[in-house]
């Protein structure tokens, strides 16, 4: 083998040099043939194959589109329809229970003409008592949640009145009191 | 010494002179080598396939 083709590889060739090399490999197929193999092998050796990354395949999408598309698949829908349901049957499970107790709000005032109860469980609005008749007793009864609640009867449109029946009082923000009154088992 | 020399070119290449500047021989010197390693390694590869 002429050390040409080691010239050739590694373009260390004058013109004189290359004229004699095509000559060569003219005249001799042969060696055209080895200079070919002689090329790969350099292309392996020197690692040009690895040089050049091939484009992925893969085709690339967005953030939005891999969201939407893990959404509209029928079995995920199913699946996340169901853990959607099973974490409210568990928020509903695990959150605390408000029992709320009908509680009979009774007052003898024949003296009056309007009645109304306010306090903690009305966010201290005043709702009318019904009259009983003419019997004199005014009443209402509240679905009250278990725990202590404050509150005081408005008369005539004005006049603050304790519960009578309910000795456990405090003074209120303006001079008045409000009767305390404990639902439930709440100590 | 074939093997290197062609190591040498391959890993810097540099130019026939310089290889000779750097091992101390001469240019034509190293034309040879550097044929020889790559028929040899030629024929290695060719045997092992």
């Amino acid at each position: 083998m002429d050390p040409l083709t080691s010239l050739f590889i590694d373009d260390e060739m004058n013109m004189d040099d290359k004229i004699s090399f095509v000559r060569h490999l003219k005249n001799d197929p042969a060696t055209a043939e080895e200079m070919l193999h002689l090329l790969e092998q350099e292309i392996l050796i020197r690692g040009e194959v690895v040089t050049h990354i091939p484009d992925s395949t893969v085709a690339t999408t967005t953030t939005w589109e891999k969201i939407w598309d893990f959404v509209v698949q029928p079995k995920r829908i199913i699946t996340a329809s169901l853990a959607a349901a099973a974490a409210v049957l568990i928020l509903v499970l695990w959150s605390p229970q408000i029992t709320l107790q009908p509680n009979r709000f009774v007052i003898y005032r024949p003296d009056v003409t309007r009645a109304e109860i306010t306090g903690s469980f009305t966010d201290w609005q005043r709702v009318p008592m019904k009259a009983v008749g003419n019997s004199g007793y005014w009443e209402i009864v509240l679905a009250l949640p278990e725990g202590e609640h404050r509150f005081s009867y408005i008369l005539n449109g004005q006049d603050s009145f304790t519960d009578p029946t309910i000795l456990t009082r405090e003074q209120d923000d303006f001079g008045g009191q409000n009767s305390v009154l404990l639902v439930g088992n709440t100590v | 010494m074939e093997q290197d020399i062609l190591n040498l070119k391959i890993s810097s290449n540099l130019t026939y002179r310089d290889i000779a500047g750097v091992v101390g021989t001469s240019e034509a010197n190293v034309k040879v080598k550097i044929h020889r390693a790559r028929i040899k390694l030629r024929s290695i590869l060719k045997n092992e396939v």
